[in-house]
């Protein structure tokens, strides 16, 4: 029997079969359905739309016949509203996809809603989005001509290959909700959002489609021709409130972004059922069962993103889009990149200083004092174990529990560090507590042996060499956790390795900055001059022999490119008609005739780059523009559609911040004004140097803003961050546009400059330990004098003690010390209560203070000197009575004064001088190059050691002047100087900090803080 | 099709027993009942399985002897557990027991006297020009064995029904009508079709209402016979569908 080819229904090809002609598709998709519905199967994910059916026939295209001006070639699929077919217009060669109108909706109400679509789609002109070239009408069909995206469906691979992989699907998603922004910026809510309506390119670009049910937000002509209050959309896909007739916004799209993910990535629907009744029950009613449970790999904090977007409740999801964006970015395919240990180091020290601060002061309000809790672990008093044990487990949940619930501990929050699993996790309670006992437990192991092996806690408080070692092997274990820790292995400490899990960096997400906002539609277009079907609202000015203006399209409501050329001008070659790639012009549609001669181009507002760089372009601009270039390029070298001719006046850029290559002079730039140097593209091999330099060109013009100069200006002056320095440092010797694509990529992820923000965490870097030293001190010396109160005498002791203790030091003048006898004696007269008092003696606090063999020697004078001659003892007082009292309570400087003192001075010793030796040294410290912050000069490059030694002695003479004062202060007991020194630094510090780009010291010094 | 494969049973208990399952429940008791079910469960689905046999590479000549081979030894001994089935679909079984058999008996096989007896009659010709047919270069093995198979489950289901409405007497309404189990055919209107039946219009639509009904029960009985409960037919009908996608 001789059967067709193709399948008359769905246009697809004919298996052999024994069929009789019968397409097997077809047939099991009929048989597919359950025999009580006559709909389409709730969840096969096809477009129900309420309405009407018309009965009157419209002409429907037949494969490989001429429609119009079409061709068409193969049935794509069906749509919302309509049947989609490939096919190629005829007189360019381009394929497009073809949209014809549904034959049941014929009424001219259908019609002009049909044709809607391309018009709101038509107004969005991004990457992420199906371009629309037109619509119209054949032989009284509505049509639509859209770009034709070669890779088919998310659908199509999700059938074809089951459920994407993790990271694929969360790239795919994520360029849909770029898709989805930039409609919601034009005032578009698609509402029909599911995989079969994203369409991936053969570069794996995602782009929506089929925006046939898509509403605008925003006051538009004809807007409100579906607004009856019916329910459209896939119910599968609808939104609580898209299901119950509400009006929409953005988070109703939000919410079918949600379940199109659930479903890339478990291959199933949150809410599935057998009739519509039901599954609109279950959408309004139950709660989506956690995509994670339908598949392991997805990570618990991907389906917690995924469930938001399905909350009930549109308050309930995610704000914005990019708020989505950044939850999503951490799921995506690209690596997470490995903290270094510098900032672990900080986020360790920030988290250490938090537990004690928290800790200390838990203690003191509790117990009063540190040292009760080693008595009362002495006299094996259940308060100290009662105490002890739950700070130790506090300190372990601390960490075990930040880690589990929300991925980092405060320290690692405020360094933007995150702890994950290898599937992108974050770790189980098990591999947190894990982690976070090796890490509090293992430095502490040598203490609890101590403990265990002398069964004598007091001893810890003792000044001893073991002890002094104890504290040593903390930070010596503490350091060898990280000794595995190498660049292959993502800087795995021990308990990172234990726990599988490690600690990255969280991605800072550096959205495209945009020139200008949206342009609103322009008035009076209906009585401008026309050029083909477009209305001519401004001329742009001359570019080479052309004339281009703006013009505005009245049936799909946006602006064009129009370039008007002399007649005789041969049409443009179809290969550049056919280019859809973002960085190239794309070419709607033209004319040669003896009248008219002219091009339309697509209008996406924007500038000639020469026209923006008469200014200089900040850093985060023009990165996007060289990657978009690069990447241009690159794609055009590949597929054999470089331009012929690489200029500057061909570069545009795009409303959003888009660069585009034009295969002719650009608009705005008239012709002589600039002279601009021309690359003319020459062999294959002279292809990647012409690449080169050509993005090496617009760097040097775009940064420097001197689009005057055009020719001249190749180095690359101003203040950039050190990376972009050391991009365009290396530029000269890429090996062609994709490797200047590839080395730009990570660069788009960077920050681009020093903010404010940043400023001030250097600021609070430097003050921190400083201001953290001196409360303990100042909490020390508080508690210092309590104890005198509680333990009368101790302290005076120690003080004579020390004496003695002082005769076994090298290097002192033993003859003016008084003798041992004479010190015996004092003690004996003196402090013989406080010694026999085993409460006091036994004490932790009095083994801190005094060293075993000063004990000794205290216990043996009160044998040794039970009775002694007057004379002996007025001698010993006078030599001894100044030294016992020297730290005694009325001489004893009172916090409020010592206190900015002693952070005066700890700034300077503990910030300002190692700022000094790092700048000599290594050009910047440990606070900055944890900040990643370094500084330039004028003309770029990195500021020289002294340079940065005289910013640092100008940045910190301040605090020697308040230093100064602040002894002053101490002597005179003046509170006022006290609290002006310190507000004149605050001060300082704040006006250095508002102060745009760099502070007073930078421009004392002569220099740029910029990211390293 | 052969006109040997085995007739439609009545709908009704045909999802409670079905051959798969009585296969798999016989098990290693190697009951006659259950070679039986096999083997006219094997009458109907060698095709697909020839068809991934000559993708594997092998020449038709051999692709044949090979099928022959493996159902010889597959209904002959009890050769059901040597498999060990995942207790599944008769589809993947099949599937699997080719490729054990490809990987381990095949030289085997081949080393002794080819015997056994053809146990299934291969209409090799018409399965090899349905391979040569399909456009199976880009595809693999098992996509195109699963294709085959979707293909082959329509068949047989298309001959049962069209021999039913022909035993019914009702052949040339079936040769008219069945264009509509493709679904929507908007190019031939129920008015102008019913005048050519001489009927209403309204009595054609009933027609093809009872026509696509009846099919869709003939392909889930039809599916329940190669799954071992009644619970997968759906999913097995939505597996087919995706195997179908993409021509």
């Amino acid at each position: 029997m001789k059967t067709p080819k193709h399948c008359p229904n769905c246009g697809g090809p004919l298996p052999a079969s024994a069929l009789d002609g019968l397409c097997p598709e077809c047939m099991l998709e009929v048989g597919i359905v359950p025999d009580s519905v006559p709909e389409p199967a709730v969840g096969s994910g096809s477009t129900v739309v309420v309405e009407e059916a018309h009965g009157q026939p419209l002409i429907l295209p037949e494969i490989g016949e001429r429609f119009g001006r079409y061709r068409v070639l193969r049935r794509l699929g069906r749509g919302g509203m309509g049947v989609v077919y490939e096919a190629e217009e005829t007189d360019s060669g381009r394929r497009v996809a073809l949209k014809v109108i549904n034959q049941k909706l014929s009424s001219p109400h259908d019609r002009a809603r049909f044709l809607r679509e391309g018009r709101l789609a038509a107004s969005i002109n991004h990457p992420n989005c199906v371009y629309v070239y037109g619509t119209e009408e054949i032989e009284g069909t509505p049509v639509i001509a859209m770009e034709f995206v070669t890779g088919g469906t998310l659908q199509q691979q999700l059938n074809a290959h089951g459920p994407l992989a993790v990271g694929r699907a969360v790239d795919a998603i994520l360029q849909v909700v770029e898709g989805l922004e930039a409609a919601h910026d034009m005032g578009i809510l698609h509402r029909d959002i599911k995989p079969s309506n994203c369409f991936e390119d053969e570069q794996g670009t995602v782009k929506i489609g089929d925006f046939g049910l898509s509403i605008s937000t925003l006051p538009r002509p004809e807007t409100n021709i579906t607004e009856s209050g019916a329910m459209v959309g896939t119910p599968a896909f609808c939104s609580p409130e898209q299901l119950r007739g509400e009006e929409l916004n953005a988070r109703s799209d939000m919410y079918a972004v949600g379940v199109t993910l659930f479903q890339l990535l478990t291959g199933k629907l949150p809410f599935e059922a057998e009739t519509i009744a039901q599954l609109v029950a279950n959408t309004l009613e139950k709660r989506a069962k956690s995509p994670a449970q339908l598949r392991k790999e997805v990570p618990a904090g991907l389906a917690r993103v995924i469930l938001r977007c399905l909350e009930k409740q549109p308050s309930e999801r995610y704000r914005t889009y990019a708020d989505l964006r950044r939850a999503l970015q951490p799921y995506s395919s690209t690596a997470p990149t490995p903290a270094t240990l510098g900032l672990r180091f900080l986020a360790g020290v920030v988290d250490l200083m938090a537990i004690s601060i928290v800790g200390q002061a838990v203690i003191l309000m509790t117990v009063g004092d540190p040292f009760a809790i080693l008595d009362w672990l002495a006299k094996d008093d259940i308060r100290g174990w009662l105490i002890f044990m739950p700070c130790f487990a506090l300190v372990v949940l601390y960490y075990a529990l930040s880690e589990w619930r929300w991925g980092a501990t405060a320290g690692k929050a405020l360094c933007r560090l995150r702890v994950l699993r290898a599937d992108r996790n974050y770790p189980s309670l098990a591999q947190a507590l894990l982690r976070a006992l090796l890490f509090v437990a293992v430095p502490m192991a040598p203490f609890w042996v101590f403990v265990i092996v002398t069964g004598d806690p007091l001893a810890m408080a003792e000044q001893s060499p073991r002890v002094y070692a104890l504290s040593f092997s903390y930070h010596v274990l503490l350091a060898l956790l990280f000794v595995t820790a190498r660049r292959r292995n993502a800087f795995a400490a021990i308990h990172d390795l234990a726990s599988r899990t490690r600690v990255v960096s969280r991605a800072a997400w550096e959205l495209r900055p945009a020139l200008d906002t949206i342009e609103p539609q322009p008035a009076g277009v209906e009585s401008k001059p026309m050029v083909g079907p477009y209305h001519v609202i401004e001329p742009l000015g001359g570019g080479g022999d052309a004339e281009w203006a703006e013009g505005y399209d009245l049936r799909l409501l946006r602006r064009v490119l129009l370039r008007m050329v002399p007649v005789g001008t041969p049409p443009l070659p179809p290969r550049l008609r056919q280019i859809t790639r973002p960085g190239r012009l794309r070419w709607l549609t033209g004319r040669r005739d003896a009248l008219e001669n002219w091009d339309a181009f697509e209008g996406s507002g924007g500038q000639a780059l020469l026209k923006l760089a008469e200014h200089p372009q900040p850093w985060s601009r023009v990165r996007f523009w060289l990657h978009d270039l690069a990447v241009e390029l690159s794609a055009a070298e590949k597929d054999g559609t470089p331009p012929l001719v690489l200029a500057l006046d061909r570069v545009w850029i795009t409303r959003d911040g888009r660069a585009k290559l034009f295969d002719c002079d650009a608009p705005g730039i008239g012709a002589g004004t600039v002279s601009s140097r021309v690359v003319s593209s020459g062999t294959q091999s002279a292809q990647a140097a012409d690449a080169r330099n050509f993005v090496q060109h617009v760097a040097a013009v775009a940064l420097a803003g001197r689009a005057k100069e055009g020719a001249e200006v190749r180095a690359v002056p101003g203040i950039l961050p050190l990376h972009a320095r050391q991009f365009l440092d290396v530029l000269p010797t890429a090996t062609g546009a994709d490797a200047i694509a590839a080395a730009l990529k990570p660069l788009l992820r960077r920050t681009a400059d020093v903010n404010r923000m940043r400023r001030a965490a250097v600021v609070l870097g430097c003050v921190a330990l400083p201001l953290f030293m001196t409360l303990a001190a100042v909490l020390g010396m508080s508690l210092m004098q309590r104890w005198q109160r509680q333990n009368p005498g101790l302290i005076e002791l120690s003080n004579v003690l020390n004496t003695w203790k002082a005769k076994k030091m090298p290097f002192i003048p033993k003859d003016q010390l008084p003798s041992d006898r004479l010190i015996g004696v004092y003690i004996a007269a003196h402090y013989r209560a406080v010694i026999t008092n085993q409460t006091i003696w036994s004490s932790a606090i009095a083994r801190a203070l005094i060293p075993r063999d000063a004990r000794e020697f205290a216990e043996q004078s009160l044998d040794r000197n039970a009775s002694c001659a007057p004379d002996e003892l007025a001698e010993a007082g006078k030599q001894l009575g100044p030294v016992a009292n020297q730290f005694g309570e009325p001489s004893m400087p009172t916090p409020r004064f010592i206190g900015p003192f002693l952070l005066w001075f700890g700034l300077l010793a503990y910030a300002a001088i190692p700022a000094f030796i790092a700048a000599l040294l290594f050009r910047g410290g440990l606070v900055l190059r944890i900040a990643g912050v370094t500084f330039v000069r004028r003309d770029g490059r990195r500021a020289g050691r002294m340079r940065l030694l005289w910013r640092g002695v100008v940045a910190w003479c301040p605090v020697a002047g308040a230093l100064a004062l602040g002894l002053e202060a101490m002597e005179s007991k003046s509170v006022m100087t006290s609290l002006l020194t310190g507000l004149l630094l605050v001060v300082l510090a704040t006006w250095s900090l508002w102060l745009p780009n760099r502070g007073l010291q930078d421009k004392l010094a002569g220099t740029w803080p910029v990211p390293r | 099709m052969s006109s040997e494969s085995p007739a439609s049973k009545p709908a009704g208990c045909a999802f409670v027993t079905t051959r798969w399952s009585v296969v798999l429940k016989a098990g290693e008791s190697d009951s006659p009942k259950a070679r039986e079910a096999l083997a006219s469960l094997c009458q109907v689905y060698w095709r697909p399985l020839y068809a991934y046999v000559r993708r594997r590479g092998y020449q038709p000549a051999d692709a044949e002897d090979l099928t022959q081979e493996f159902f010889a030894r597959l209904l002959d001994r009890n050769d059901l557990t040597a498999v060990s089935p995942e207790r599944g679909r008769f589809r993947s079984y099949l599937l699997a027991a080719m490729n054990h058999f490809l990987s381990d008996e095949w030289d085997k096989a081949r080393a002794r006297k080819r015997g056994g007896g053809r146990v299934i009659r291969l209409e090799t010709s018409v399965a090899e020009s349905a391979y040569a047919d399909s456009h199976a270069d880009g595809l693999t093995g098992e996509t195109l064995f699963d294709r085959r198979w979707a293909i082959t489950v329509l068949e047989e289901v298309y001959q049962r029904l069209r021999r039913e409405y022909e035993r019914e007497g009702k052949g040339a309404l079936f040769e008219t009508l069945r264009f509509s189990l493709m679904g929507e055919r908007d190019a031939a209107p129920y008015a102008d079709l019913a005048a050519e039946l001489r009927m209403s219009e309204g009595a054609l639509k009933v027609a093809v209402h009872r026509l696509r009904r009846r099919y869709r029960m003939r392909l889930r009985e039809l599916i329940a016979e190669t799954v071992s409960s009644s619970g997968e037919v759906e999913d097995e009908l939505r597996y087919l569908l995706r195997a179908l996608g993409h021509g």
